[in-house]
């Protein structure tokens, strides 16, 4: 291999690098809710409710999670992204369901993008994922939004 | 009228007297008068070139060229990384004092269970983890750092593991190279201390056991080392 294209290839990786090491964040926006939309949703009588899924860490999420969410468990882990897809697989393909985490920043969070592109490769057409900027204690707890504990 | 190719080199200290060299912002300009479309940039001659002999840029050795290319790639990434990387503020605060709960929690190799009021007298980092935490890795090398550094001073980091499963933190702790006590945390002593709803959160605990900082997302380490070095220089 010369020279020049050793040089584009290393070009290329440290793209690739700096790109990819940022998952959630390539989410595209119209697959994303904020936390304050989704409170309004949440806390109107009237409004469609979503089937709302963790896809998290345990320990955070017995801490405190979203009211009637499922935990599903880390969804980089195939694993527990298997047990999403059989989860949502009977359902009609637009039901609405957010997925959430907030683990750690939004930036670097390795749940979220797998479960929104395992969702979308599904052809969920109404699934969201919930924009949590920082991580849940101060995106959501901090903010007085409804929190369940347990299981 | 150009003569013979020159084989400049990057600096002048390099290569023979005879041939002209290019600065790294001559180069960056004929990239940019060559992108406009205004051709080669003739480059004047430099003291140490023949008289009246003008050169191209574009008859320079194109590893120069790359090299600048490169430089240029690798400084864009850069810039872009850290602009997608921030995109949150750390947040700290200074607590009132108040006691750190005290806990006994067990090690994920199997070792003997671990208390924090063994470290009465020393202080304490307290760093809520996981491995799968990318901001947390990110730290844990500079803790490595400040271990070693104040160790003798009377600073104990700790570790608190908040991955679901004990299987992944051994190989972690190796290929981290921590050489501070990591235990297995829980829901339980997430809620004593105040939540632990996102990775990292960092506690500084004074010799006294008092909680006296708490730092929520990834902190950088000439922070963490100037609070310890305060707290250790405490009576």
């Amino acid at each position: 291999m010369n020279a020049t294209r050793r040089f584009l290839i290393l070009s290329l990786v440290s793209f690739a690098i700096s790109a990819f090491a940022f998952q959630a964040s390539q989410i595209a926006t119209s697959h994303t809710i904020t936390t304050d939309d989704l409170v309004k949703i949440l806390q109107s009588p009237k409004a469609d409710k979503p089937l709302l899924i963790h896809v998290g860490s345990h320990v955070l999420y017995t801490q405190a999670h979203i009211p009637n969410s499922e935990y599903i468990g880390p969804a980089s882990d195939p694993s527990a992204l298997q047990r999403l897809r059989t989860r949502v697989d009977s359902l009609p393909r637009n039901k609405f369901i957010v997925l959430y985490c907030g683990c750690c920043p939004w930036t670097h969070c390795p749940n979220m993008k797998p479960a929104d592109d395992l969702l979308h490769s599904m052809g969920f057409t109404n699934a969201k994922s919930l924009y949590i900027p920082n991580n849940f204690g101060t995106d959501w707890v901090q903010k007085g939004y409804p929190v369940a504990k347990g299981e | 009228m150009w003569g013979t190719a020159p084989k400049p080199a990057l600096s002048k200290a390099e290569g023979p007297p005879s041939e002209r060299t290019f600065s790294y912002t001559e180069m960056a300009i004929d990239i940019a008068y060559r992108s406009l479309g205004f051709g080669n940039f003739d480059f004047p001659c430099g003291p140490l070139c023949p008289c009246g002999e003008r050169f191209s840029l574009h008859e320079l050795q194109m590893k120069n060229r790359r090299t600048l290319f490169l430089l240029i790639v690798l400084i864009l990434a850069a810039i872009y990384a850290a602009h997608r990387y921030v995109t949150h503020t750390p947040h700290v605060s200074s607590t009132q004092p108040h006691p750190a709960p005290d806990f006994n929690l067990s090690q994920p190799t199997g070792g003997p269970s671990l208390k924090l009021s063994d470290y009465r007298g020393k202080v304490v980092l307290l760093d809520f983890w996981a491995t799968w935490c990318e901001p947390c890795r990110a730290e844990i090398p500079h803790f490595v750092d400040l271990q070693n550094k104040y160790a003798a001073q009377g600073l104990q980091i700790i570790g608190v593991s908040m991955d679901d499963s004990p299987d992944p933190v051994p190989a972690f702790s190796k290929q981290f190279k921590m050489n501070y006590p990591v235990v297995m945390g829980n829901a339980k002593i997430g809620e004593q201390y105040g939540g632990v709803l996102g990775l990292p959160i960092a506690f500084l605990i004074d010799r006294q056991g008092q909680i006296r900082k708490k730092h929520i997302g990834a902190t950088e380490a000439p922070v963490f080392e100037k609070e310890i070095t305060d707290l250790l220089a405490e009576k």
